[in-house]
């Protein structure tokens, strides 16, 4: 027990900044992971690209360099082509990403997980996607909803691998 | 490194002092960091165990059983859910602060590096556990934290990345969820239990408790703020919701917001660059310890003193080897021994009487600083004294340098520790011309080698061997024990100068 004056105020002002600390640091600041007229969008799902080069029928020229146990008829390069998402909002970009498919060679699924931020409101959001190498620049998967998002939705965009096509939720 | 060691331990010698004017050096806080933690854990166990027996540990089943807990048995299990998150909270700050403090005080490097390598996995097993505990609320600011940890596990090349699919749109398995809540339960804490095992293992006599008024004080605080500000959840998790204004408890969670700016790379890298710098500091630079105590079986009883008084366990009895009558034997660990030279002050062979005309042996002694030597300087310093009333002053290292306080009439020796002076060494300083001894260690309460100052009181006082005999005239032996900070240096001279006043004449 303090013995003085100056002992009890000493106490009284330590155990006040322990719990002071306490009491404000356990849940504040608080932190704004949206602003108020924002909606987040997450895309997610596993896709296998195509292979970044055709296969192609070895000659028997080919197969004859070829130790005897390595002459298979198809040479294929296991090489995966880059996956290339795009974003839009009211037709203009709102994001892009790239993924690479993993592996040492690059030829495994890739798990695709992005998230974005979009303003709420009625707004008309695109998703595009290539999964080959393609001269033109052009999409293999498009998607386009027009709706009114609320502010703190949280959107979902997949992929449907048997139907081919985007999922938005 | 060191000159913003040497800064900030003044600075914290500074705040230390105010405190000692508040709890006194006996209890004051940030003498019992260590014990302070452990007393939190306490206070999360026992809180933990009594939350548990209401919380179900399923998906659906977790949010309301907490809600029950927060608003239907808000008298008990709502308090007991309140100090479980605070106490939490409150080990965060003590285990920072003895941290920083065992770095400003030098504490983390020689042979006490073990205690601070095993302390800082800690750290990190503290905040998982911290962090396993929101996700079992499973409210909004549960499935927050669980999706950005999976999007930092996910960015680890080496593991295929699919966790983070778990926690998208509610999909989360009550077996994950068991998991989890084995993990918060019972594996994390046991895994802490044996940290913090190691961590300790190799100081010797811990004192895992605070002292009762300190206990009492912080766990009232504790309550109090239970009861004014209850812990509460977010809102449940609601499927196409993202939350919008999160209330993190920054003492655990202040990661994610680094993860949300900055990516999961860089939360990181600066996560794990940080703690390979604490592991550095130790080396940084490294502290070159002087060489240990060694053992001199030919003047050893084998009374086991030494061992019962080094502060860091570095000292053991085994039977003895050289078939003397005595059971046992002395013998050090190099590995452990700071070279504080307690053991040479607590060894009853120590005395400087012995062996007058040759050179003195004793039991175990410091091979740099040997009890001969320590008598040869007393003898030369005394022989320099002038005056009426000549005193002898015994300084610490780690206390005020004493080296620069003497005079004509006052002579200057300067331990390792305070803990080093066999209690003979002041009658014999008192039989060979000084009038008076004091003798100075560190500040109250806070011992650079954990026992000096006690040992050194208790053997003054014939509490302890080896004892000062009861021939000695009290009123000529003094002790003051202060920090090398401005103000207590001028208090050590105006203590050294009222004592010199106060001495009896010499016979």
């Amino acid at each position: 027990m303090p013995r003085s004056l100056r002992e009890f105020g000493i106490q009284f002002i330590a155990y006040a900044m322990f719990f002071g600390v306490i009491f404000y640091l356990s849940s504040a600041p608080a932190y704004h992971y949206l602003k108020p007229d924002q909606a987040e969008v997450k895309l997610a799902f596993k896709h296998t690209s195509l292979r970044e080069q055709e296969c192609h029928k070895r000659t028997d020229e080919e197969l004859q360099k070829l130790p005897p146990n390595m002459r298979r008829p198809q040479d294929c390069p296991r090489k995966r082509a880059l996956i290339y998402i795009e974003l839009l909002l009211d037709d203009r970009f709102l994001a892009t990403r790239t993924f690479r498919p993993p592996g040492l060679s690059q030829d495994m699924a890739a798990h695709i997980y992005a998230k974005f931020t979009l303003p709420a409101g009625r707004h008309k959001l695109t998703v595009r996607m290539r999964d080959r190498v393609r001269a033109d620049g052009g999409f293999d998967y498009v998607e386009e909803v027009m709706r009114d998002w609320i502010p703190g939705q949280g959107i979902l965009i997949g992929f449907d691998e048997s139907k081919d096509r985007f999922v938005i939720e | 490194m060191d000159a913003v060691r040497k800064f900030c331990n003044s600075l914290i010698l500074s705040v230390e002092l105010w405190f000692n004017k508040g709890f006194s050096n006996r209890i004051n806080p940030f003498y019992h960091l260590g014990s302070l933690t452990f007393f939190f854990f306490w206070i999360v166990l026992v809180s933990g165990i009594y939350v548990f027996i209401f919380f179900e540990t399923s998906v659906a089943g977790a949010y309301p059983s907490v809600e029950y807990m927060t608003h239907d048995q808000w008298w008990l299990a709502g308090i007991m859910r309140s100090l479980h998150r605070y106490a939490s909270d409150a080990a965060v700050i003590s285990i920072f602060l003895h941290m920083f403090r065992e770095f400003f005080r030098d504490h983390h490097r020689g042979v006490r590096w073990f205690s601070w390598i095993t302390g800082v996995p800690t750290l990190w097993l503290v905040v998982i556990l911290g962090i396993t505990g929101y996700w079992l609320v499973w409210d909004q600011l549960a499935q927050y934290v669980a999706l950005a940890t999976a999007e930092m596990v996910d960015w680890i090349p080496l593991i295929p990345s699919a966790m983070v699919f778990n926690f998208l749109d509610n999909q989360i398995t009550d077996r994950f969820f068991t998991l989890m809540a084995f993990l918060h339960l019972l594996g994390l804490p046991v895994a802490l239990v044996f940290l913090l095992w190691t961590h300790v293992s190799r100081i010797s006599q811990i004192d895992f408790n605070p002292p009762r008024p300190l206990a009492t004080g912080a766990f009232l605080t504790l309550l109090l703020l239970s009861l004014l500000k209850p812990a509460v959840s977010h809102a449940p998790v609601q499927a196409g919701h993202s939350p919008m204004v999160l209330n993190l408890d920054w003492f655990y969670l202040n990661i994610y917001p680094l993860v949300d700016v900055l990516g999961p790379g860089w939360a990181w890298s600066i996560s794990t660059g940080v703690t390979l710098l604490l592991l550095m500091l130790p080396w940084l630079p490294a502290k070159k310890e002087k060489p240990s105590a060694e053992v001199n079986l030919e003047h050893c009883s084998g009374c086991g003193q030494c061992a019962r008084d080094c502060p860091y366990g570095s000292i053991s009895m085994r039977r003895r080897t050289d078939g003397k009558k005595a059971e046992f034997e002395p013998t050090v660990n190099p590995t452990l021994c700071t070279a504080c030279g307690i053991c040479s002050g607590s060894c009853v062979s120590s005395n400087p009487f012995r062996m007058a005309n040759t050179t003195l042996k004793t039991g175990i002694e410091m091979p740099w600083f040997p009890v001969d030597t320590l008598r040869r300087e007393v003898k030369s310093r005394l022989e320099a004294l002038s005056g009426e009333r000549r005193v002898m002053l015994f300084g610490c290292e780690h206390g005020v340098d004493v080296t620069t306080m003497g005079s004509g009439e006052v002579a200057v020796i300067s331990l390792p520790c305070s803990g080093m002076l066999p209690p003979s060494m002041i009658d014999f300083v008192l039989k060979n011309g000084a009038d008076g001894v004091l003798v100075s260690g560190c500040r109250d309460g806070d011992c650079y080698h954990r026992f000096g100052n006690t040992w050194t009181e208790m053997r003054l006082a014939g509490e302890r061997e080896p004892n000062l005999l009861k021939r000695v005239e009290r009123a000529r032996v003094e002790e003051f024990r202060v920090s090398d900070s401005a103000g207590e240096r001028e208090a050590l001279n105006q203590r050294l100068e009222a004592f010199r006043r106060s001495l009896p004449p010499s016979a």
